[in-house]
């Protein structure tokens, strides 16, 4: 049984750059398993995206821990990723964001894969043992 | 050169929220066809992206197949070191 939807009272910011973690992160098979766990919980095919905020990847390693773990990852502009038909929805806290699909198809892997750039070095990672820096 | 080592649940990055808490489906990792893999609250599992070192994990919530579990920050290896 799916879940409300429930969205956080916050506008899409007119610069916004969102990331995905981990330099697999966008291949098709875990782009699959993202949808799918998104559809069972709200019904909707999407996956998870974080907001870097101000620009800040330190302060988004210190909102979510996990980050400072990923040596790589993707990024994306918003402007980007909703010209090109993928809504942005402020799921759960902030800096979380759902990218949203119209379906879960190897097409619409490779177009949405075409709107991220990397993987790239994540500026805020932290060697295990070293903390966020 | 040997990949990560093996798991119990796959987990995506992207939605661990800032409590560490991310949730799982038992059918969308490794473990999916053991029927004898009942990861009940309090357990403790291992929980890989197939990209990272695996991670230590509590289970703190389980419903049919979604398993919600608290990641801990260290990789197994490190745990015990």
């Amino acid at each position: 049984m799916t879940e409300p939807l429930i969205l956080r009272d916050q506008s899409l910011p007119e610069i916004l750059i969102v990331v995905r973690l981990g330099a697999q992160t966008l291949r098709d098979e875990h782009l699959e398993r993202s949808a799918a766990e998104c559809h069972g919980r709200w019904g909707i095919w999407g996956f998870s995206v974080l907001e870097v905020p101000y620009g800040d990847y330190r302060r988004l390693a210190r909102l979510r821990p996990v980050v400072a773990r990923r040596r790589l990852l993707f990024l994306a502009d918003s402007a980007g990723v909703v010209a090109a038909g993928f809504p942005l929805l402020p799921t759960l806290d902030h800096p979380h964001w759902r990218l949203t699909m119209s379906e879960v198809s190897t097409r619409q892997f490779e177009r949405v894969r075409g709107v991220f750039q990397g993987p790239v070095e994540n500026p805020a990672w932290a060697p295990p043992g070293r903390g966020i820096r | 050169m040997a990949g990560p080592a093996p798991y119990d649940l796959w987990y995506d990055p992207n939605s661990v929220g800032g409590d560490l808490v991310v949730e799982c489906w038992i059918s969308h990792g490794p473990r999916a066809g053991n029927s004898s893999f009942d990861p009940q609250p309090g357990d403790v599992v291992r929980a890989g992206d197939d990209e990272d070192e695996p991670l230590q994990a509590r289970v703190t919530r389980r419903e049919t197949n979604r398993v919600w579990i608290q990641l801990h920050l260290l990789t197994a290896a490190e745990s015990v070191a």
